[in-house]
């Protein structure tokens, strides 16, 4: 049986290569059908940040154009413990943005700002509201692991 | 005595004409005869400068998709020269040297002829307003393509110096350390990224402009093939009124 | 001793015969010497190679006039711009020719740095003989050819000393790289020797870590980050033009900044 690194990267090169015509080795890779967010992430050697140093950092799509899809708000931990970034997503230009909770293992760091890598626009449309209930921030100073990527283009 | 206040009176007349005669002159300097409105080493300057400053720009956008700057906004492979990285790079850091050396000639020749202040200057600005507003009835003047309006003297003055401006923020991206002062005084490197892509606009725009307004007056394209009409003592055209 | 330059597979016959003429005008540019890259392979095969061969030809000719012109232009006193630690972006930027999963780490333990050409000392140094030479540390902009930068912190040996170490030609043209992740890459001498040149060992108060070229990479403030290898195996110094992974594929070679 292939081993998962391959077939995270072969499997995926051929659904990216449609979307990502001009670079024959993109970045932000999504997971393969069947692959937990966890085990994904996991494979991005994920890199310990500080939480404040999240907060306010541009939140992209890994396509050439790098449309941003928000910005960082907070970080918390849901009611089983997961990390979740809480993203102001969607709107103009800060206008009409509602804030979503993707859980960190869905996300990449890349250089100063952040790409969410597991999810497209379509999908993180679908996602509610966000609502602290049953929800703990995580502090400022609070050291988390987030996976990397390499730049999109 | 009557006699002498109507000498002084014509007198005064006479001098009033005089120094009518004499602002004219001043706005058209006396200029050698026989000379076109576009003499040759300009001709071949600016269809150098077209092809090189195109290289430049859609090679340019290559390099911006490598790393956009406005996010969520990027040219595509259509509009690119150079279909990756490497080859928007080529082209760009050959055609430079294209850009700068026929600019460089150009503004020489310029100088040194007398064209730029023949033909650019002087620009008052109630004539650029009363000329945009005329461009906007549709008035816009070409019996004389010899003399520009106040329009037309403005944007080719910017769209010189957005061309110099390009080169110095090119220089200062391409070599931010060894010329770390240029890039300090531009505002730091990312800085000078926004600027050189904001040049880039500038001349971007100058260029629909101007290609629009030649395929108006469709003389002015000739006149930069041919020459254009011979120009009289006054820098005005031959067998021509000013409009 | 075989050059650690020379790969350990020959080139796929079939596909060089595809792109012959691409490769007859690199090689006339002296751009592959002793066989392409597995990764360079990899590249070629997807690459558009409709281009008119005489426009590419130009193309890279003035590039290399263009590395000359930048060798004039290097000022081996300038010092690039420095910052204060605090602005150091944690952790700092990964990128390579592959997305980070395929990152292969190094085992620092097992690891050796060899060392080859004119030098008179070509003995492997292991990760502790590194350590144990003068360290330096710099707060610099590491600027990438694509447009993007980000301030990073790193502390190592500054190349020069190391040179001088194994009894380097400080004459000769090219420090050449091999790294693990067969990414071969070489700069000029001058260069080289330039005080915030470093074989990093760290970044920040840290080891490096592994997507970040774990035992060692070169970082120098004077070039663009793709002539910065990460987990370098193997260092030669040369008076044959080495090349490099993206000069390869048409990238320029100098790339000083």
């Amino acid at each position: 049986m292939a081993s998962p690194r391959l077939l995270f990267i072969c499997g995926m090169l051929a659904l990216a290569g449609a979307a990502h015509a001009q670079s024959k080795t993109p970045g932000g890779i999504p997971p393969p059908p069947g692959m937990s967010l966890a085990e994904s992430a996991a494979m991005r050697f994920p890199q310990p940040v500080r939480v404040g140093d999240l907060i306010g950092r541009e939140v992209l799509r890994p396509v050439e154009s790098q449309d941003v899809l928000g910005r960082v708000r907070r970080v918390v931990r849901d009611a089983n413990g997961q990390i979740m970034v809480v993203v102001d997503f969607g709107g103009f230009l800060g206008f009409d943005s509602r804030p979503i909770a993707v859980p960190v293992d869905a996300m990449v760091l890349v250089g100063q700002d952040m790409e969410i890598v597991a999810f497209t626009p379509k999908q993180l449309r679908q996602f509610p509201t966000f609502s602290p209930v049953g929800t703990a921030d995580v502090a400022d100073d609070a050291i988390i692991k987030v996976g990397l990527a390499k730049p999109s283009h | 005595m009557g006699g002498k206040l109507a000498d002084r009176r014509s007198l005064m007349r006479v001098s009033m004409r005089h120094v009518k005669t004499k602002t004219l002159a001043v706005e058209t300097p006396s200029v050698r005869t026989g000379r076109r409105l576009h003499p040759w080493p300009i001709r071949i300057m600016h269809w150098v400068n077209a092809v090189v400053m195109l290289i430049m720009i859609t090679s340019g956008w290559g390099i911006y998709d490598d790393d956009v700057i406005i996010r969520g906004f990027h040219f595509g492979s259509s509009w690119r020269l150079g279909d990756w990285a490497a080859w928007s790079l080529n082209w760009h850091f050959a055609g430079m040297w294209f850009l700068v050396i026929n600019g460089l000639i150009y503004l020489a020749y310029g100088f040194a002829s007398g064209r730029f202040r023949e033909k650019l200057l002087p620009i008052r600005p109630t004539e650029v307003v009363q000329t945009v507003i005329d461009t906007l009835h549709f008035k816009i003047a070409h019996q004389d393509i010899t003399v520009y309006n106040a329009v037309q003297k403005l944007l080719y003055i910017i769209v010189i110096l957005a061309g110099i401006s390009q080169v110095i923020t090119g220089m200062a991206i391409w070599k931010p350390v060894q010329f770390s002062e240029l890039v300090w005084l531009l505002g730091g490197f990312q800085t000078a990224r926004v600027l050189h892509f904001a040049g880039m606009a500038v001349i971007v725009g100058f260029l629909i402009v101007h290609v629009a307004l030649t395929l108006l007056v469709p003389k002015t394209l000739w006149a930069m093939i041919a020459g254009g009409p011979r120009l009289k003592p006054s820098g005005h055209a031959k067998q021509s009124h000013v409009a | 001793m075989r050059s650690p330059f020379r790969p350990d597979r020959p080139p796929n016959a079939a596909v060089l015969d595809d792109h012959k003429p691409l490769i007859r005008s690199l090689e006339r540019r002296g751009l592959i010497r002793g066989g392409l890259s597995l990764g360079a392979l990899v590249m070629l095969t997807g690459c558009d190679v409709r281009r008119p061969e005489a426009v590419e030809f130009a193309l890279l000719a003035i590039s290399r006039f263009n590395d000359g012109v930048q060798a004039l232009l290097f000022d081996p006193n300038k010092l690039a711009p420095t910052y204060p630690a605090s602005m150091i972006l944690r952790p700092p930027k990964f990128n390579a020719y592959y997305d980070v999963m395929d990152v292969k780490p190094v085992n620092g333990a097992t690891w050796r740095l060899e060392v080859s050409g004119l030098v008179t000392d070509k003995r492997a140094w292991t990760l502790s003989d590194l350590q144990a030479l003068p360290q330096t540390s710099m707060v610099i902009k590491h600027i990438c050819v694509e447009g993007w930068s980000y301030i990073g912190g790193w502390t190592g040996v500054p190349l020069r000393l190391f040179l001088e170490r194994v009894g380097a030609d400080l004459q000769a043209k090219y420090v050449a790289f091999k790294t693990a992740d067969d990414y071969p890459s070489s700069i000029d001498m001058a260069s080289a020797l330039h005080p915030q040149t470093l074989l990093a060992l760290k970044y920040g108060a840290d080891t490096l870590a592994d997507p970040f070229g774990y035992p060692m990479r070169l970082r120098t403030a004077v070039k663009l980050g793709y002539k910065n290898p990460k987990w370098i195996t193997a260092i030669e110094v040369t008076n044959k033009y080495p090349g490099g992974y993206w000069e390869a594929l048409g990238f320029p070679w100098f790339a000083g900044i």
